[in-house]
């Protein structure tokens, strides 16, 4: 009986180390478009990304089958200047947060866009996150 | 009538007065004393000599960005096509201007295929590093090149943001910034297209 009960609170410690959120578990993805672009060109994914998990997790990178490789960047300005730099460490999404990728702030950035983005498109985006792995998001061209 | 009313309605009075004979209005930033916007030579994307002076007579958006870029300049280059689409009848008599700030990696094809993706008649300019020098210079635009070595992009060009609105009269009137709404530039150009 007692090694029963051992062996349940040992499953359970085992669920509770192992990672808490499969795949995409409480993230929610609204509003995500692209601007059009030119075939080989570089192309642009923004969005809002809702962490409604109870679990932080960090939006690495990405990568589209559209193009030849994705990387997140941040835009900056100062006055009038703009200022554009990839943001290597990733963006940190706590439970409640909300990152959202707009125009002069944080997007994605596609490089070597393998046809031209026209409005209506749609392209698949697969997000890569630090603890729920990997997210496919679709975004819109308009 | 009061006394009180009466005066009421004669400082009422005087403001309108006030309001309808005072100059324009404008959303974006004016210049003080608007000057003659510099004149300069550049190539357009086809490959035509582009020289500003020669287009007086229309309302001109200018605007110093790069292919390359993927967030900053299409807002700006997006504005300009919602801008165009809905001057309609007037689209003909406001040029939209994009001088490259990345001359090393934007030849005139590449600003061509660029711009068309907004809207064919923009009008892409590139030239010499001498020539294009000059240009920044005179228009205080800034820009400089950041590399990003572990990165596809290789290098930005950290740049002015804002567009410049010149008059038909060739002077150099207001300045936008990049994400200025559609409604606000339209305003401004119909004022400046109307002015005698």
């Amino acid at each position: 009986m007692r090694r029963c009960g051992l062996l349940a609170v040992a499953a359970l410690l085992a669920a509770c180390a192992a990672p808490a959120d499969p795949p995409s578990l409480g993230l929610v993805v609204e509003d995500a478009w692209s601007r059009p672009a030119p075939s080989g060109g570089v192309g642009v994914v923004y969005m809002r990304l809702k962490n409604e998990g109870t679990t932080a997790d960090r939006l690495l990178t990405a990568r589209s089958p559209a193009c030849e490789s994705v990387e997140l960047h941040r835009t900056s300005r100062d006055g009038d200047r703009v200022t554009m730099a990839p943001v290597v460490e990733g963006v940190e999404l706590g439970p409640g947060d909300t990152l959202v990728l707009e125009p002069g702030g944080h997007h994605l950035m596609l490089f070597g866009l393998r046809q031209a983005l026209a409005p209506g498109d749609r392209l698949d985006v697969v997000l890569e996150l630090e603890r729920r792995g990997e997210l496919t998001v679709s975004s819109v061209v308009r | 009538m009061s006394g009180l009313a009466r005066c009421g309605l004669l400082a009422a009075l005087a403001l309108g007065v006030g309001c309808a004979a005072s100059a324009e209005t404008f959303r974006g930033t004016t210049y003080e004393e608007p000057a003659a916007a510099e004149d300069f030579v550049l190539s357009d994307q086809h490959g035509n000599p582009f020289r500003l002076s020669e287009h007086r007579g229309k309302v001109i958006l200018l605007f110093f960005g790069y292919a390359m870029c993927p967030d900053v300049c299409p807002v700006t280059l997006s504005t300009w096509a919602k801008v165009r689409e809905q001057l309609s009848d007037r689209a003909d008599d406001v040029e939209f201007v994009f001088v490259t700030v990345d001359p090393e990696r934007d030849t005139l094809e590449r600003l061509a295929e660029h711009l068309a993706v907004f809207d064919e008649s923009f009008i892409g300019l590139g030239g010499s590093t001498e020539d294009l020098d000059s240009v920044y210079e005179a228009y205080e635009v800034y820009r400089n090149k950041v590399s990003f070595s572990t990165s596809a992009v290789g290098y930005v060009m950290d740049h002015t943001s804002n567009m410049f609105v010149i008059d038909r009269e060739g002077r150099l009137r207001l300045s936008f910034p990049f994400d200025s709404r559609a409604d606000d530039v339209i305003t401004d150009i119909r004022q400046l297209l109307d002015a005698p």
